[in-house]
Protein backbone atom coordinates (compact mmCIF):
# COMPACT_ATOMS: atom_id res chain seq x y z
CA UNK A 1 0.00 0.00 0.00
CA UNK A 2 1.11 3.54 -0.46
CA UNK A 3 3.03 5.33 2.24
CA UNK A 4 1.39 8.70 2.29
CA UNK A 5 -2.41 7.60 3.57
CA UNK A 6 -5.20 9.56 1.26
CA UNK A 7 -9.38 9.33 1.41
CA UNK A 8 -10.57 6.37 -0.90
CA UNK A 9 -14.28 5.80 -2.31
CA UNK A 10 -15.23 2.10 -2.32
CA UNK A 11 -18.86 1.36 -3.80
CA UNK A 12 -19.71 -1.59 -2.12
CA UNK A 13 -21.87 -4.99 -2.46
CA UNK A 14 -22.81 -8.24 -1.19
CA UNK A 15 -23.57 -11.24 -3.05
CA UNK A 16 -24.83 -13.99 -0.82
CA UNK A 17 -22.82 -12.60 2.86
CA UNK A 18 -19.33 -11.37 1.13
CA UNK A 19 -18.67 -7.71 1.25
CA UNK A 20 -16.91 -6.34 -1.95
CA UNK A 21 -15.63 -3.23 -2.48
CA UNK A 22 -14.37 -1.47 -5.49
CA UNK A 23 -12.78 1.80 -5.73
CA UNK A 24 -14.91 4.73 -7.21
CA UNK A 25 -11.95 5.82 -9.38
CA UNK A 26 -11.92 2.33 -11.10
CA UNK A 27 -15.83 2.89 -11.99
CA UNK A 28 -17.03 4.47 -14.86
CA UNK A 29 -20.75 4.19 -13.25
CA UNK A 30 -23.72 2.57 -11.77
CA UNK A 31 -26.93 2.12 -13.86
CA UNK A 32 -29.90 -0.09 -13.88
CA UNK A 33 -30.03 -3.32 -15.62
CA UNK A 34 -31.80 -2.93 -19.12
CA UNK A 35 -32.76 -5.59 -21.82
CA UNK A 36 -29.58 -7.95 -21.79
CA UNK A 37 -29.28 -10.11 -25.24
CA UNK A 38 -27.40 -13.23 -24.21
CA UNK A 39 -24.52 -14.15 -26.05
CA UNK A 40 -24.69 -18.21 -26.68
CA UNK A 41 -20.90 -20.13 -27.03
CA UNK A 42 -19.41 -17.46 -24.25
CA UNK A 43 -18.77 -18.27 -20.67
CA UNK A 44 -21.61 -18.91 -18.30
CA UNK A 45 -20.61 -16.29 -16.46
CA UNK A 46 -20.79 -13.66 -19.81
CA UNK A 47 -25.27 -13.19 -18.86
CA UNK A 48 -24.86 -10.99 -22.11
CA UNK A 49 -24.51 -7.57 -24.03
CA UNK A 50 -26.44 -4.27 -23.30
CA UNK A 51 -26.77 -1.02 -24.87
CA UNK A 52 -25.74 1.76 -22.73
CA UNK A 53 -26.41 4.90 -24.36
CA UNK A 54 -25.50 3.79 -27.76
CA UNK A 55 -22.34 1.67 -26.14
CA UNK A 56 -21.89 -2.23 -25.84
CA UNK A 57 -21.69 -3.57 -22.52
CA UNK A 58 -20.31 -6.62 -21.51
CA UNK A 59 -22.45 -7.84 -18.69
CA UNK A 60 -20.54 -10.58 -16.26
CA UNK A 61 -22.57 -12.40 -13.55
CA UNK A 62 -20.28 -11.12 -10.99
CA UNK A 63 -21.24 -14.15 -8.31
CA UNK A 64 -20.48 -16.43 -11.05
CA UNK A 65 -17.35 -14.87 -12.30
CA UNK A 66 -16.41 -14.55 -8.77
CA UNK A 67 -16.96 -18.29 -7.85
CA UNK A 68 -19.82 -17.25 -5.61
CA UNK A 69 -23.32 -17.53 -6.12
CA UNK A 70 -24.34 -16.29 -9.24
CA UNK A 71 -26.44 -13.22 -9.09
CA UNK A 72 -30.05 -13.86 -9.93
CA UNK A 73 -31.58 -12.13 -12.75
CA UNK A 74 -34.14 -9.62 -11.82
CA UNK A 75 -35.61 -5.88 -13.09
CA UNK A 76 -33.94 -3.95 -9.83
CA UNK A 77 -30.62 -5.66 -11.04
CA UNK A 78 -27.84 -2.79 -10.96
CA UNK A 79 -24.85 -3.35 -13.43
CA UNK A 80 -21.45 -1.59 -12.07
CA UNK A 81 -19.75 -0.13 -15.23
CA UNK A 82 -15.69 -0.23 -15.92
CA UNK A 83 -13.75 0.79 -18.85
CA UNK A 84 -11.04 -1.68 -19.32
CA UNK A 85 -8.68 -1.55 -22.35
CA UNK A 86 -11.32 -0.01 -25.10
CA UNK A 87 -14.46 -1.93 -24.13
CA UNK A 88 -17.19 -1.31 -21.50
CA UNK A 89 -17.50 -4.34 -18.99
CA UNK A 90 -20.53 -4.57 -16.84
CA UNK A 91 -20.84 -5.92 -13.35
CA UNK A 92 -24.13 -7.34 -12.84
CA UNK A 93 -25.14 -7.11 -8.92
CA UNK A 94 -27.73 -7.09 -6.48
CA UNK A 95 -27.36 -3.38 -5.62
CA UNK A 96 -25.05 -1.08 -3.88
CA UNK A 97 -24.96 -1.52 -0.75
CA UNK A 98 -22.73 1.20 0.96
CA UNK A 99 -20.41 4.16 0.02
CA UNK A 100 -17.51 3.40 2.69
CA UNK A 101 -14.84 6.08 2.67
CA UNK A 102 -11.45 4.74 4.16
CA UNK A 103 -8.17 5.68 4.13
CA UNK A 104 -6.24 3.94 2.38
CA UNK A 105 -3.87 2.69 4.83
CA UNK A 106 -6.74 1.06 6.27
CA UNK A 107 -6.54 -1.40 3.35
CA UNK A 108 -4.58 -4.62 4.15
CA UNK A 109 -3.13 -7.32 2.04
CA UNK A 110 -5.26 -10.04 -0.25
CA UNK A 111 -7.44 -12.09 1.69
CA UNK A 112 -6.33 -16.11 1.26
CA UNK A 113 -9.77 -16.40 0.87
CA UNK A 114 -13.23 -15.03 0.65
CA UNK A 115 -16.08 -17.45 1.24
CA UNK A 116 -14.77 -19.78 -1.61
CA UNK A 117 -14.27 -16.58 -4.37
CA UNK A 118 -10.61 -16.70 -6.05
CA UNK A 119 -7.66 -14.72 -3.70
CA UNK A 120 -6.72 -13.24 -7.26
CA UNK A 121 -9.49 -11.38 -7.90
CA UNK A 122 -8.79 -9.21 -5.05
CA UNK A 123 -6.16 -6.63 -4.50
CA UNK A 124 -6.82 -6.03 -0.66
CA UNK A 125 -8.96 -6.09 1.89
CA UNK A 126 -10.42 -3.37 4.03
CA UNK A 127 -11.89 -3.64 7.80
CA UNK A 128 -14.52 -1.53 8.88
CA UNK A 129 -16.57 -1.50 11.89
CA UNK A 130 -19.10 -3.96 10.69
CA UNK A 131 -17.61 -5.27 7.73
CA UNK A 132 -14.57 -7.52 6.39
CA UNK A 133 -14.29 -6.29 2.30
CA UNK A 134 -12.46 -7.95 -0.51
CA UNK A 135 -11.25 -4.95 -2.69
CA UNK A 136 -12.03 -6.09 -6.19
CA UNK A 137 -8.79 -5.71 -8.70
CA UNK A 138 -10.75 -4.72 -11.53
CA UNK A 139 -8.18 -4.07 -14.25
CA UNK A 140 -6.58 -7.52 -14.69
CA UNK A 141 -9.57 -9.77 -14.00
CA UNK A 142 -12.65 -7.72 -15.78
CA UNK B 1 -16.77 2.63 -36.28
CA UNK B 2 -17.67 0.29 -39.49
CA UNK B 3 -21.17 0.62 -40.69
CA UNK B 4 -22.86 -3.08 -42.34
CA UNK B 5 -25.98 -3.09 -44.41
CA UNK B 6 -27.32 -6.09 -42.77
CA UNK B 7 -30.61 -8.80 -42.80
CA UNK B 8 -32.19 -8.94 -39.02
CA UNK B 9 -33.12 -12.97 -38.13
CA UNK B 10 -34.25 -13.71 -34.86
CA UNK B 11 -34.17 -17.00 -33.13
CA UNK B 12 -36.25 -17.59 -30.31
CA UNK B 13 -36.32 -14.18 -28.67
CA UNK B 14 -32.82 -12.63 -30.17
CA UNK B 15 -31.97 -11.14 -33.02
CA UNK B 16 -28.76 -11.78 -34.99
CA UNK B 17 -27.40 -9.93 -38.28
CA UNK B 18 -26.20 -11.40 -40.89
CA UNK B 19 -23.69 -8.97 -43.24
CA UNK B 20 -25.87 -8.53 -46.66
CA UNK B 21 -22.24 -9.17 -48.44
CA UNK B 22 -22.62 -12.78 -47.46
CA UNK B 23 -26.08 -12.73 -48.21
CA UNK B 24 -28.03 -14.33 -51.40
CA UNK B 25 -31.18 -14.35 -50.38
CA UNK B 26 -34.17 -15.34 -48.60
CA UNK B 27 -36.08 -18.24 -48.61
CA UNK B 28 -39.19 -19.84 -47.03
CA UNK B 29 -40.01 -23.33 -47.63
CA UNK B 30 -44.28 -23.90 -46.78
CA UNK B 31 -44.60 -26.55 -44.07
CA UNK B 32 -46.64 -28.30 -47.00
CA UNK B 33 -43.02 -28.26 -49.11
CA UNK B 34 -40.92 -29.55 -46.52
CA UNK B 35 -40.87 -33.18 -46.55
CA UNK B 36 -39.82 -31.96 -50.39
CA UNK B 37 -37.16 -29.60 -50.02
CA UNK B 38 -35.34 -30.54 -47.09
CA UNK B 39 -33.97 -34.02 -46.55
CA UNK B 40 -30.84 -35.36 -45.48
CA UNK B 41 -27.63 -36.49 -47.81
CA UNK B 42 -25.69 -38.92 -45.26
CA UNK B 43 -26.65 -37.55 -41.93
CA UNK B 44 -26.56 -33.94 -43.81
CA UNK B 45 -29.48 -31.63 -43.93
CA UNK B 46 -29.74 -30.19 -47.32
CA UNK B 47 -32.57 -28.09 -49.13
CA UNK B 48 -33.57 -28.82 -52.62
CA UNK B 49 -33.23 -25.49 -54.08
CA UNK B 50 -33.62 -24.95 -57.63
CA UNK B 51 -32.46 -28.65 -58.73
CA UNK B 52 -29.15 -27.79 -56.19
CA UNK B 53 -28.71 -29.16 -53.20
CA UNK B 54 -27.24 -26.80 -50.36
CA UNK B 55 -25.55 -28.32 -47.24
CA UNK B 56 -28.27 -26.57 -43.99
CA UNK B 57 -26.46 -25.36 -41.21
CA UNK B 58 -29.32 -24.53 -38.24
CA UNK B 59 -28.51 -21.54 -36.54
CA UNK B 60 -29.53 -23.31 -33.32
CA UNK B 61 -26.98 -25.75 -33.50
CA UNK B 62 -23.63 -23.12 -34.20
CA UNK B 63 -25.23 -21.15 -30.73
CA UNK B 64 -26.10 -24.13 -28.78
CA UNK B 65 -29.19 -22.89 -27.83
CA UNK B 66 -31.82 -25.39 -26.51
CA UNK B 67 -29.11 -27.26 -24.36
CA UNK B 68 -28.33 -23.60 -22.34
CA UNK B 69 -30.00 -21.39 -23.64
CA UNK B 70 -31.98 -19.40 -20.63
CA UNK B 71 -33.21 -16.08 -22.47
CA UNK B 72 -36.22 -17.24 -23.92
CA UNK B 73 -39.47 -18.26 -22.58
CA UNK B 74 -40.86 -21.37 -22.35
CA UNK B 75 -42.64 -21.28 -25.23
CA UNK B 76 -40.47 -20.37 -27.45
CA UNK B 77 -38.28 -23.29 -26.28
CA UNK B 78 -40.46 -25.34 -26.75
CA UNK B 79 -41.66 -24.78 -30.03
CA UNK B 80 -38.01 -24.94 -30.50
CA UNK B 81 -37.02 -28.35 -29.48
CA UNK B 82 -40.30 -29.72 -31.42
CA UNK B 83 -38.96 -27.95 -34.90
CA UNK B 84 -35.60 -29.16 -34.65
CA UNK B 85 -37.09 -32.85 -33.80
CA UNK B 86 -39.41 -32.39 -36.63
CA UNK B 87 -36.48 -31.82 -38.97
CA UNK B 88 -34.11 -34.57 -37.70
CA UNK B 89 -37.00 -37.06 -38.30
CA UNK B 90 -36.79 -36.41 -41.77
CA UNK B 91 -36.49 -39.51 -43.84
CA UNK B 92 -33.30 -40.34 -45.16
CA UNK B 93 -33.24 -39.13 -48.76
CA UNK B 94 -33.20 -42.89 -50.47
CA UNK B 95 -36.24 -42.09 -53.57
CA UNK B 96 -36.36 -40.07 -56.39
CA UNK B 97 -38.23 -36.97 -55.95
CA UNK B 98 -40.96 -34.62 -57.84
CA UNK B 99 -40.38 -30.62 -56.62
CA UNK B 100 -44.00 -30.74 -57.81
CA UNK B 101 -46.69 -31.05 -54.78
CA UNK B 102 -49.03 -33.79 -54.65
CA UNK B 103 -46.69 -36.13 -56.60
CA UNK B 104 -47.38 -39.74 -55.10
CA UNK B 105 -43.37 -40.73 -55.22
CA UNK B 106 -42.53 -40.05 -51.98
CA UNK B 107 -39.82 -41.04 -49.10
CA UNK B 108 -39.08 -43.71 -47.79
CA UNK B 109 -39.02 -42.23 -44.52
CA UNK B 110 -42.83 -40.96 -45.08
CA UNK B 111 -44.98 -43.56 -42.50
CA UNK B 112 -42.37 -42.79 -39.46
CA UNK B 113 -42.50 -39.56 -40.16
CA UNK B 114 -46.72 -39.36 -40.16
CA UNK B 115 -46.97 -41.53 -37.32
CA UNK B 116 -45.98 -38.14 -34.94
CA UNK B 117 -47.37 -34.65 -35.20
CA UNK B 118 -47.11 -33.43 -39.18
CA UNK B 119 -44.79 -30.84 -39.31
CA UNK B 120 -47.31 -26.78 -38.89
CA UNK B 121 -44.78 -24.46 -39.22
CA UNK B 122 -42.30 -23.11 -42.51
CA UNK B 123 -38.83 -23.37 -42.19
CA UNK B 124 -36.79 -20.12 -42.86
CA UNK B 125 -33.38 -20.37 -44.44
CA UNK B 126 -31.08 -17.35 -45.11
CA UNK B 127 -28.92 -18.55 -48.36
CA UNK B 128 -25.61 -17.42 -47.79
CA UNK B 129 -21.91 -17.49 -49.36
CA UNK B 130 -18.95 -17.99 -46.91
CA UNK B 131 -15.23 -17.54 -48.38
CA UNK B 132 -15.47 -21.24 -50.03
CA UNK B 133 -19.40 -22.63 -49.74
CA UNK B 134 -22.69 -21.29 -50.24
CA UNK B 135 -25.27 -23.07 -47.31
CA UNK B 136 -28.13 -22.40 -45.76
CA UNK B 137 -28.91 -21.11 -42.16
CA UNK B 138 -32.14 -22.26 -40.75
CA UNK B 139 -33.43 -19.36 -38.60
CA UNK B 140 -36.91 -18.50 -36.83
CA UNK B 141 -38.04 -15.45 -38.71
CA UNK B 142 -36.61 -12.85 -40.72
CA UNK B 143 -37.26 -9.56 -39.90
CA UNK B 144 -35.78 -6.23 -41.94
CA UNK B 145 -32.46 -5.05 -43.52
CA UNK B 146 -30.61 -2.46 -41.68
CA UNK B 147 -27.53 -0.33 -41.76
CA UNK B 148 -26.09 -1.13 -38.66
CA UNK B 149 -22.72 -0.22 -36.78
CA UNK B 150 -20.88 -2.84 -35.93
CA UNK B 151 -18.15 -3.01 -32.63
CA UNK B 152 -15.75 -5.44 -32.66
CA UNK B 153 -16.00 -8.46 -30.34
CA UNK B 154 -15.22 -7.88 -26.55
CA UNK B 155 -12.32 -9.86 -25.01
CA UNK B 156 -15.57 -12.55 -23.71
CA UNK B 157 -17.21 -12.81 -26.80
CA UNK B 158 -14.10 -12.56 -29.69
CA UNK B 159 -12.85 -16.25 -28.39
CA UNK B 160 -15.70 -18.39 -29.47
CA UNK B 161 -15.24 -16.52 -33.29
CA UNK B 162 -18.63 -17.37 -34.79
CA UNK B 163 -19.26 -13.52 -34.03
CA UNK B 164 -18.15 -10.60 -36.28
CA UNK B 165 -18.98 -8.19 -33.80
CA UNK B 166 -22.04 -6.52 -31.81
CA UNK B 167 -24.36 -4.14 -32.58
CA UNK B 168 -27.43 -1.60 -31.63
CA UNK B 169 -30.32 -2.30 -33.51
CA UNK B 170 -32.36 1.00 -34.79
CA UNK B 171 -35.04 -1.18 -32.19
CA UNK B 172 -32.08 0.06 -29.70
CA UNK B 173 -31.65 -3.48 -28.63
CA UNK B 174 -28.01 -4.70 -28.33
CA UNK B 175 -27.36 -7.89 -30.71
CA UNK B 176 -24.58 -10.32 -32.37
CA UNK B 177 -23.38 -10.05 -35.64
CA UNK B 178 -22.79 -13.16 -37.49
CA UNK B 179 -19.36 -14.84 -38.72
CA UNK B 180 -20.66 -16.47 -41.54
CA UNK B 181 -17.34 -17.81 -42.71
CA UNK B 182 -16.75 -18.62 -39.35
CA UNK B 183 -19.74 -20.48 -39.12
CA UNK B 184 -19.66 -22.74 -42.21
CA UNK B 185 -15.85 -23.77 -40.90
CA UNK B 186 -17.91 -25.21 -38.05
CA UNK B 187 -20.46 -26.98 -40.38
CA UNK B 188 -18.12 -29.05 -41.84
CA UNK B 189 -19.30 -28.02 -44.96
CA UNK B 190 -16.29 -29.50 -47.34
CA UNK B 191 -17.44 -33.08 -46.07
CA UNK B 192 -21.02 -32.42 -46.99
CA UNK B 193 -20.50 -30.66 -50.44
CA UNK B 194 -18.18 -34.15 -51.20
CA UNK B 195 -21.39 -36.44 -49.97
CA UNK B 196 -24.01 -34.61 -51.65
CA UNK B 197 -21.82 -34.53 -54.78
CA UNK B 198 -21.41 -38.60 -54.12
CA UNK B 199 -25.28 -38.74 -53.95
CA UNK B 200 -26.31 -37.47 -57.13
CA UNK B 201 -23.64 -38.88 -59.07
CA UNK B 202 -24.66 -42.08 -58.06
CA UNK B 203 -28.29 -41.47 -58.10
CA UNK B 204 -29.47 -40.04 -61.63
CA UNK B 205 -32.97 -38.92 -60.34
CA UNK B 206 -31.38 -36.30 -58.20
CA UNK B 207 -29.68 -34.79 -61.15
CA UNK B 208 -31.92 -32.14 -63.12
CA UNK B 209 -33.81 -33.74 -65.79
CA UNK B 210 -32.15 -32.20 -69.20
CA UNK B 211 -35.51 -32.29 -71.20
CA UNK B 212 -37.61 -30.11 -68.34
CA UNK B 213 -36.28 -28.05 -66.24
CA UNK B 214 -37.35 -26.51 -63.31
CA UNK B 215 -37.32 -22.59 -63.84
CA UNK B 216 -37.55 -20.05 -61.29
CA UNK B 217 -38.37 -16.67 -62.50
CA UNK B 218 -39.20 -12.83 -62.19
CA UNK B 219 -42.01 -11.97 -64.41
CA UNK B 220 -42.44 -8.40 -65.66
CA UNK B 221 -44.61 -6.30 -67.98
CA UNK B 222 -42.64 -3.76 -69.81
CA UNK B 223 -44.82 -1.62 -72.38
CA UNK B 224 -48.44 -2.58 -73.05
CA UNK B 225 -49.01 -6.21 -72.85
CA UNK B 226 -45.33 -7.23 -73.82
CA UNK B 227 -44.36 -9.57 -71.04
CA UNK B 228 -41.21 -10.64 -69.95
CA UNK B 229 -39.16 -13.06 -67.68
CA UNK B 230 -35.39 -13.21 -66.13
CA UNK B 231 -34.14 -16.22 -64.16
CA UNK B 232 -34.79 -15.18 -60.80
CA UNK B 233 -30.95 -15.87 -59.52
CA UNK B 234 -29.67 -13.31 -61.79
CA UNK B 235 -32.14 -10.85 -60.07
CA UNK B 236 -30.80 -8.95 -57.07
CA UNK B 237 -33.74 -6.81 -55.86
CA UNK B 238 -36.68 -4.76 -56.53
CA UNK B 239 -37.02 -1.46 -56.12
CA UNK B 240 -39.26 1.22 -56.71
CA UNK B 241 -38.21 5.31 -57.19
CA UNK B 242 -40.12 7.73 -57.57
CA UNK B 243 -39.92 9.51 -61.01
CA UNK B 244 -38.06 12.45 -59.34
CA UNK B 245 -35.12 10.25 -58.12
CA UNK B 246 -33.83 9.64 -62.28
CA UNK B 247 -31.59 11.93 -63.39
CA UNK B 248 -29.55 11.83 -67.01
CA UNK B 249 -26.34 12.93 -68.24
CA UNK B 250 -26.28 12.71 -72.12
CA UNK B 251 -28.11 9.52 -72.43
CA UNK B 252 -27.31 7.52 -69.34
CA UNK B 253 -29.43 7.87 -67.12
CA UNK B 254 -29.06 6.47 -63.63
CA UNK B 255 -30.20 7.03 -60.39
CA UNK B 256 -28.51 7.34 -56.45
CA UNK B 257 -28.36 4.11 -54.98
CA UNK B 258 -26.75 2.68 -51.43
CA UNK B 259 -24.26 5.54 -51.30
CA UNK B 260 -23.91 5.09 -54.93
CA UNK B 261 -24.82 5.37 -58.68
CA UNK B 262 -26.74 2.86 -60.40
CA UNK B 263 -27.34 2.80 -64.58
CA UNK B 264 -30.81 2.21 -65.34
CA UNK B 265 -32.08 1.74 -68.78
CA UNK B 266 -35.61 0.05 -70.21
CA UNK B 267 -35.96 -2.73 -72.53
CA UNK B 268 -36.41 -0.77 -75.39
CA UNK B 269 -32.78 0.50 -75.74
CA UNK B 270 -31.82 -3.28 -75.78
CA UNK B 271 -33.94 -5.08 -78.18
CA UNK B 272 -37.11 -4.16 -80.13
CA UNK B 273 -40.11 -3.56 -77.78
CA UNK B 274 -41.87 -1.19 -76.92
CA UNK B 275 -40.84 2.33 -74.73
CA UNK B 276 -42.46 2.88 -71.38
CA UNK B 277 -44.58 5.55 -70.79
CA UNK B 278 -43.68 8.07 -68.21
CA UNK B 279 -45.28 6.88 -64.26
CA UNK B 280 -44.94 8.25 -60.96
CA UNK B 281 -43.70 5.64 -59.53
CA UNK B 282 -41.01 3.09 -61.37
CA UNK B 283 -40.28 -0.35 -60.95
CA UNK B 284 -36.99 -1.12 -61.23
CA UNK B 285 -35.20 -4.73 -61.28
CA UNK B 286 -31.38 -4.71 -59.83
CA UNK B 287 -29.23 -7.03 -61.49
CA UNK B 288 -26.05 -8.13 -60.63
CA UNK B 289 -23.35 -8.71 -63.28
CA UNK B 290 -19.68 -8.97 -63.01
CA UNK B 291 -19.45 -7.44 -59.85
CA UNK B 292 -21.96 -3.89 -61.24
CA UNK B 293 -25.17 -3.35 -60.59
CA UNK B 294 -27.51 -2.27 -63.03
CA UNK B 295 -31.31 -0.99 -63.30
CA UNK B 296 -33.88 -2.29 -65.48
CA UNK B 297 -37.06 -0.32 -65.74
CA UNK B 298 -40.16 -2.41 -65.53
CA UNK B 299 -43.73 -2.51 -65.32
CA UNK B 300 -46.04 -4.21 -62.74
CA UNK B 301 -47.59 -7.19 -62.31
CA UNK B 302 -43.88 -8.23 -61.05
CA UNK B 303 -43.82 -11.85 -60.05
CA UNK B 304 -41.99 -15.42 -58.76
CA UNK B 305 -43.01 -18.15 -60.81
CA UNK B 306 -41.64 -22.07 -60.51
CA UNK B 307 -42.22 -24.30 -62.50
CA UNK B 308 -41.15 -27.63 -64.19
CA UNK B 309 -41.54 -26.77 -68.34
CA UNK B 310 -39.92 -26.83 -71.83
CA UNK B 311 -38.48 -23.66 -73.39
CA UNK B 312 -39.28 -22.91 -76.51
CA UNK B 313 -36.59 -21.90 -78.61
CA UNK B 314 -37.84 -21.91 -82.33
CA UNK B 315 -38.97 -18.49 -83.18
CA UNK B 316 -37.72 -16.19 -80.10
CA UNK B 317 -34.07 -16.94 -79.91
CA UNK B 318 -31.87 -13.72 -80.48
CA UNK B 319 -29.90 -12.71 -77.50
CA UNK B 320 -30.64 -11.59 -75.39
CA UNK B 321 -33.91 -13.16 -75.87
CA UNK B 322 -33.10 -17.00 -75.02
CA UNK B 323 -36.80 -18.32 -75.55
CA UNK B 324 -40.25 -18.49 -74.82
CA UNK B 325 -43.08 -20.09 -72.07
CA UNK B 326 -46.49 -20.01 -72.35
CA UNK B 327 -47.98 -18.36 -68.68
CA UNK B 328 -51.82 -18.43 -68.19
CA UNK B 329 -52.01 -17.66 -72.20
CA UNK B 330 -49.51 -15.51 -72.59
CA UNK B 331 -46.28 -15.76 -74.31
CA UNK B 332 -43.17 -14.83 -72.09
CA UNK B 333 -39.85 -13.73 -73.40
CA UNK B 334 -37.11 -15.62 -71.79
CA UNK B 335 -34.46 -12.65 -71.30
CA UNK B 336 -30.46 -13.88 -70.68
CA UNK B 337 -29.27 -11.63 -68.11
CA UNK B 338 -25.52 -11.36 -69.02
CA UNK B 339 -26.76 -10.89 -72.76
CA UNK B 340 -28.68 -8.35 -71.56
CA UNK B 341 -26.33 -6.85 -69.65
CA UNK B 342 -23.55 -6.79 -72.26
CA UNK B 343 -25.40 -5.36 -74.88
CA UNK B 344 -26.86 -2.60 -72.40
CA UNK B 345 -22.59 -2.23 -71.08
CA UNK B 346 -21.16 -1.89 -74.95
CA UNK B 347 -23.68 0.39 -75.77
CA UNK B 348 -22.94 2.61 -72.99
CA UNK B 349 -19.50 2.43 -73.93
Amino acid sequence: MTSTSQEIEFLAFKINETMIGLDILDTQEVTKVSDITAVPRTPDYVEGIMNLRGHIVTVINTGRKLGLKPVERKPENQVIILFNEKEYIGLMIDEIDTVIRADSAAIGPAPGNLNGAQKNFFKGTLKTRDHLVGVLETKRYF
Amino acid sequence: MEYHSSQIVSLGREKYAIPRKNLKELVRIPAAEVKQKIDNVGTSPVVRLRQKFLPLIDLADVLGIGKTYGACDEQVKEDRIKQIADRRSLGRLTTGQNPLPGDKNDFVGRQEQDRGTSRSSAVNIAIVYSDAYEYGLVVDKFHDSEEIPVFPAGRYIAPSKIYLGTTILKSQEAALVMDIDHVARGGDLSRIAETIADAVSHDATLRPQTDFETLSLLTFRNAGTECFAVDLDAVERLERFKCSDFEKTGTREFVQYRGGVLPVFELSQAIRCGELNHAERQDVIVFKHGGTLAGLKVRPPIDTIELRGKIDTSIFNTPPVRGSIILNDNTVLLLDVPALAHLIQGGDA
